[in-house]
């Protein structure tokens, strides 16, 4: 009886398996001999600068994280809340406030995207995978201009909220002439 | 079954009863830990999370900085003193998100990760 139960078990876990994550290989790029040759020569710097590059970006998301939510959440949120408490018209800035939350989703899986793929890179050995470690490269070079590309698109929504703000203020403070 | 094999099964589990027991509870808690681990890996808080291993510079950088910042409330009238209060904390957090162009450069350029040589430069294959 015990037998079966340890044979039940063992079946178990060898069904659950290692957790797998399905990466998606990324595009193979026509990649010349000589930058083969560079990729094994540089290896280990590149490693190293590819290492600190992952702490400097983990901090970066981080902090840059952490003051996208004050602004969205410290701020424009207050902001928009005392607006419609007063009755006036805060359509403009409620839709900055909005596309500003659905930015920092984008802005978020972004930086996991590139992550994984950037500690993938670590894994390779390139002095005996060149090619790989170079497709790679290339592929995390691309989730990272994804990344930059949503970081800049939530530091331009904090502009516009501030401009629709001085619109707001403008004619807010026409209404009270008079008053 | 018979009687006396039934009787027989009876006795030899009651034997092993501790052993199946801690069979089971293991098992429990090794599927409990592959479903955690599973969910921390495809939720993406393994990405975020600086405890890990290699983290460590960056995890000193992120527990010097400390969230002081009360912000705006979001109770009270709308007035110009409201809204000056407003503009004056919006204006230094806007500055703080201009001031930094996180993530941009060319970083894992083939010229900064040095790939390229003098000769190449001027074949060099197309940069994403």
């Amino acid at each position: 009886m015990i037998k079966r139960l340890m044979i039940v078990i063992v079946l178990t876990i060898a069904s659950l398996g290692v957790v797998s994550y399905s990466r998606q290989a990324s595009a193979v790029v026509p990649i010349s001999d000589v930058t083969i040759q560079q990729v094994k020569l540089r290896c280990i710097e590149n490693q190293a600068a590819i290492n600190r590059l992952k702490q400097t970006d983990a901090f970066l998301r981080i902090d840059r994280g952490s003051l996208y939510q004050d602004i969205s959440g410290k701020l424009m949120t207050p902001l928009n809340e005392r607006i419609a408490e007063a009755q006036l018209d805060g359509n403009r800035l409620a839709g900055i406030t909005a596309d500003f939350s659905r930015q920092y989703d984008v802005f978020y899986s972004n930086y996991i995207s590139y992550n994984l793929e950037l500690e993938d890179l670590l894994q390779i050995d390139c002095k005996r995978e060149p090619r790989d470690f170079y497709n790679l490269l290339v592929s995390v070079r691309e989730k990272r201009q994804a990344l930059d590309v949503s970081n800049k698109k939530l530091v331009s929504l904090v502009v516009d909220y501030r401009s629709a703000f001085k619109d707001f203020r403008t004619e807010f403070d026409a209404s009270q002439v008079g008053k | 079954m018979p009687p006396q094999e039934t009787e027989k099964a009876t006795t030899n589990f009651s034997k092993h009863q501790l052993t199946v027991m801690l069979v089971i509870v293991s098992t429990i808690a090794l599927l409990l830990t592959t479903v955690a681990m599973s969910l921390y890996h495809s939720s993406g808080a393994i990405q975020l999370d600086l405890s890990r291993p290699g983290y460590s510079d960056a995890r000193k950088e992120a527990a010097k900085e400390e969230d002081n910042f009360d912000g705006f409330s979001s109770r009270g009238p709308i007035d110009s003193s409201s809204l000056s209060e407003f503009e004056s904390l919006y204006d230094e957090l806007q500055e703080d998100a201009e001031s930094i162009d996180a993530f941009s450069g060319d970083a894992l350029s083939d010229r900064t990760l040095q790939l390229t040589t003098p000769e190449t430069e001027s074949q060099i294959l197309p940069q994403l």
